[in-house]
């Protein structure tokens, strides 16, 4: 080993002894293990990852169900499997992290502060941040359903799936979801296989929340109704669920059904609240950090990515952009660092009131990269739809689909030379339907 | 088991803790009977928890003077007794020019009553100190004396204190039965225990009327008056500073929308009569009708930031007053009845002016090694670093987080558990430490804390009464 590599190798030792790193990732789920493992192979060795629970893996840790590792792995394995390839490459690497570690707060010169049993508390100073503390379960509360608030029987699928992680014996009879996320969906599924009674999914929406193919896995192939634009107006039961009123939202008609055990899966909200000091700009739509084609939020240094910065629809999707983070998180610390991105380098992005959410929401003119991707989601479903990119008004790209619906993260590819070229000062994208 | 108590106090809410709190100062035997399993489980729990200026209540009545003297006494009291407490300031707001009689009715009501620094401001001063204000409004009424509580410590400190100074508390203890024989109360409960006292204090809440009819001939009716509310998260916390009141109404003081002392916001109460005193429910009308009023003073309330809705049942007497005295039929029987809004706030007073009617029944004497003060659970967010760092070395429990949301360690979920007249339950925790009331509503914590209080409790030889998972 050269003298510099050794004495780069002390000079991290000594940091990392007095909790000063290069990149410091906050949670370790599968973004935040593909963004460290992706910087680790751009040639970061500095790395810290921060993890509150008593594993690596996150939220698949409790996914038996596969279809996970598709595009990523070339396999269809299970969320367990598919977390274990992951924490493999992470001792492969000798990657540093902390479990059982709860982060408290982080300042705007990006130090941590955090607490664990064992390390007690911790103020950590990184160079760069990483967030990836995930997306969070709405319960019953958020939705405001009015009735009695049963001590028992009413449960939000992740919570419900930990429970089931940890052993606890569910003695559930009659069941209903409500909300078909793809958490709920694969709650249905594991309970289904443990013999419990499941009557119906609810869908408040006219379409379904989470994948087509989760659909099919779990609710098809068990004879699990799935009904649409359905909702429950009212919770029964004072200290045990008994019932709950089912609404038709289509026709009005409202309907009691007897229930011991009420799932609610409808749908996640990334989990930014220890930034709330911050003063970051928020976006109204996804309710995470505005953030450019880099992932950097208006913290330099500080990137989101994964189910915090968007609920995503595919793991393997946010692999993909973990890796692009963690790259990018490894090029700011090695040239970018300090540098502050000025306003009117910014394009920020618009979109037709069609589509709920777009990630990234700025552009940075002068560190465009080669390929950068656009994310979103459409509000309802369109039919023969047409997706547009326009440059200053100006028609750049025009794809036209027979069908979009909501539950699916839909990509666009922008290319660094079309951006130079034409130097935008606007950039919007519309979808609509021809048939308009 | 004693055999004939001093005083037996029926109701462990925030009035019969009050009144435990002062006679603790005394000497003799006293007990608390309270019907559910833990303290703070009526109308203590789920109110506005404001202490009210008292601008509001009519002067010469009972609740105006218990009121004011209750708001006098509060900030010290929660200094003495370490319970979260801050003089915030209130406004009621008008929206047309001519309704500044109705503010100014307030404003001559609360001076009658003792109201320090009550004053009407216009539409620029309001702007100013309320940024969130609806822009048709022109006149308030400011109360800077108005304040926020935490309504369940209130009532856990009151009652710890009599506790660690002698008075004794019974729990899962519902009276279904009084008489009174040779001077002497024969208390018999559902669990078919007997109790004795000389004297015997009604503080039953909504129930107030079932026990005092059970010894008096001159029937009392008390009307459950349910009061729906809406909390929004933490985040929400910067839209509103003072609590804000629309126009009082003959319903009540309205639905308001203030800050809480753990940082949320509050909507709310609404007030319907209802017929079963145990319905808490919310409704659909109800939060309808807070979602479309709270606009009223406000603009833009963040309504998609609810985590939870509540209700609670107020003890509302006709009559629209307190009953605070010892009946003229049965002597040595002390109604403590009719305890709504303003009974939060005036539950000190309530504390005092029970006592005095006690001393004139039974000499009491002074208690000399009457402890005044306690320390609550630890706050380990309220430490400088130095102090958490030092804290955690010797109790690494505090270093181990279990509220995600509201950062709750296992240190302090202990420490409601084990304290005095501590928590035995899930939602007993919940009250003590504000766990499980953060924005995933204890979606991630529920069954760690289930497992820490099993843990506990059996550490204690007891076993878990209400959590658990089905």
């Amino acid at each position: 080993m050269s003298d510099l590599k050794m004495f780069k190798h002390i000079k991290e030792a000594v940091s990392a002894f007095m909790g000063r790193y290069n990149l410091i990732v906050l949670g370790g789920g599968p973004a935040g293990l593909a963004a460290a493992i992706s910087a680790y192979d751009k040639g970061e060795r500095s790395i810290l990852i921060l993890e509150r629970e008593e594993k690596l893996g996150g939220v698949l840790n409790s996914c038996i169900q596969d279809g996970f590792g598709i595009d990523v792995f070339g396999e269809s394995l299970t969320g367990r499997d598919f977390v274990k390839r992951l924490v493999d490459k992470i001792e492969e690497r000798k990657i540093a992290y902390k479990l059982n570690t709860t982060v408290l707060g982080i300042t705007e010169n990006k130090e941590i502060e955090a607490v664990s049993p064992s390390d007690g508390v911790m103020k950590l100073e990184a160079r760069c941040i990483i967030y990836t503390l995930g997306a969070r379960e709405m319960p019953r509360g958020s939705l405001n359903i009015p009735g009695s608030r049963p001590i028992r029987g009413i449960y939000s699928a992740g919570a419900l799936q930990k429970l089931l992680d940890e052993g606890v014996k569910i003695d559930s009879k009659n069941v209903i979801i409500l909300g078909s996320d793809d958490v709920g969906l694969s709650t249905a599924n594991r309970l289904i296989k443990m013999g419990v009674n499941i009557k119906c999914v609810l869908e408040p929406k006219e379409c379904i929340y989470g994948s087509f193919y989760n659909k099919e896995k779990s609710l098809d192939k068990n004879n699990i109704p799935l009904m649409l634009s359905h909702t429950i107006t009212e919770i029964i039961g004072k200290n045990e669920l008994k019932s709950v009123k089912v609404k038709n939202l289509q026709n009005g008609n409202e309907e009691k059904v007897d229930i011991d055990t009420l799932i609610i899966s409808v749908g996640l909200i990334p989990e930014c609240s220890v930034l709330n000091n911050l003063g970051l700009r928020m976006s109204e739509d996804t309710q995470a950090p505005i953030v450019n084609e880099h992932f950097e939020s208006d913290i330099s240094g500080l990137f989101v990515c994964g189910n915090a910065l968007y609920v995503h629809d595919i793991v393997d999707h946010i692999i993909e952009e973990a890796k692009e983070c963690g790259r990018f998180a490894y090029d700011y610390i090695m040239h970018r660092e300090g540098q502050e991105i000025k306003f009117e380098e910014t394009i920020p992005f618009e979109h037709s009131n069609t589509i709920k959410g777009v990630v990234p929401q700025l552009f940075t003119k002068s560190q465009f990269p080669e390929v950068s991707v656009i994310r979103f989601r459409v509000k309802s479903t369109i039919k023969n739809a047409i997706i547009q990119v326009l440059l200053d008004n100006k028609p750049y790209i025009e794809i036209k689909r027979a069908l979009l619906t909501a539950n699916v993260v839909y990509p666009i590819f922008l290319y660094r030379q079309d951006i130079l070229i034409s130097a935008p000062s606007s950039i919007k994208v519309n979808v609509f339907s021809e048939n308009q | 088991m004693k055999d004939v108590y001093d005083c037996i106090i029926i109701g462990a809410g925030v009035s019969g803790s009050a009144i435990a709190y002062n006679l603790s100062r005394y000497r003799g035997s006293f007990l608390v009977l309270e019907k559910e399993n833990d303290l703070c489980e009526g109308t203590s729990k789920a109110n506005s928890a404001i202490v009210h200026a008292g601008f509001d209540a009519e002067p010469g009545t009972l609740m105006a003077t218990l009121n004011v003297r209750g708001s006098q006494m509060m900030e010290e009291l929660a200094n003495n007794l370490d319970i979260p407490y801050s003089r915030n300031g209130a406004l009621v707001v008008a929206k047309n020019k001519n309704d500044i009689r109705k503010l100014e009715e307030l404003l001559e009501r609360g001076k009658k009553n003792g109201v320090k620094d009550l004053r009407i401001i216009e539409t620029e001063e309001i702007r100013k100190i309320e940024k969130n204000i609806n822009d048709d409004v022109c006149l308030a009424l400011y109360a800077p004396t108005s304040a926020i509580i935490c309504p369940f410590t209130l009532n856990y400190a009151l009652a710890e204190v009599a506790y660690n100074n002698g008075v004794k508390f019974a729990f899962n203890s519902k009276v279904v039965n009084i008489i009174k024989e040779n001077n002497i109360f024969i208390i018999s409960l559902e669990n078919g225990k007997t109790y004795k006292s000389k004297v015997l204090i009604n503080a039953a809440g909504v129930y107030a009327d079932d026990i005092h009819n059970m010894l008096s001939s001159d029937k009392m009716t008390i009307v459950p008056r349910k009061g729906e509310y809406m909390v929004l998260d933490r985040s929400a916390i910067s839209f509103v500073k003072h609590t804000v009141f629309p126009l009082p109404t003959a319903m009540g003081k309205g639905i308001l929308v203030t800050p809480t002392i753990h940082g949320n916001v509050l909507l709310g109460p609404t007030a319907t009569d209802i017929e079963d005193k145990n319905n808490t429910e919310t409704t659909r009308e109800g939060q309808d009708t807070i979602k479309g009023k709270c606009n009223s003073s406000m603009k833009d309330v963040p309504l998609s930031k609810v985590i939870t809705s509540f209700a609670g049942i107020r003890a509302h007497d006709v009559r629209h007053k307190f009953t605070i005295e010892e009946n003229s039929e049965v002597k040595g029987f002390i109604d403590v009845a009719g305890i709504e809004s303003p009974g939060l706030t005036s539950a000190p007073a309530i504390g005092e002016m029970v006592v005095m009617i006690v001393k004139n029944i039974l000499p009491l004497k002074e208690h000399h090694r009457f402890k005044s003060t306690r320390k609550g659970i630890l706050n380990p967010r309220e430490l400088d670093n130095l102090g958490y760092k030092r804290l955690v070395r010797f109790r690494p429990d505090y270093a181990n987080v279990i509220c995600r949301c509201h950062k709750i360690t296992k240190g302090e979920i202990l420490d409601s558990i084990n304290r005095p007249l501590g928590a035995t339950t899930l939602q007993g925790i919940k009250k003590r430490t504000t766990a499980m009331m953060g924005i995933c509503q204890g979606g991630f914590c529920t069954f760690e804390i289930m497992n820490i209080l099993n843990e506990a409790l059996l550490k204690k030889g007891k076993s878990l009464s209400n959590g658990r998972i089905s």
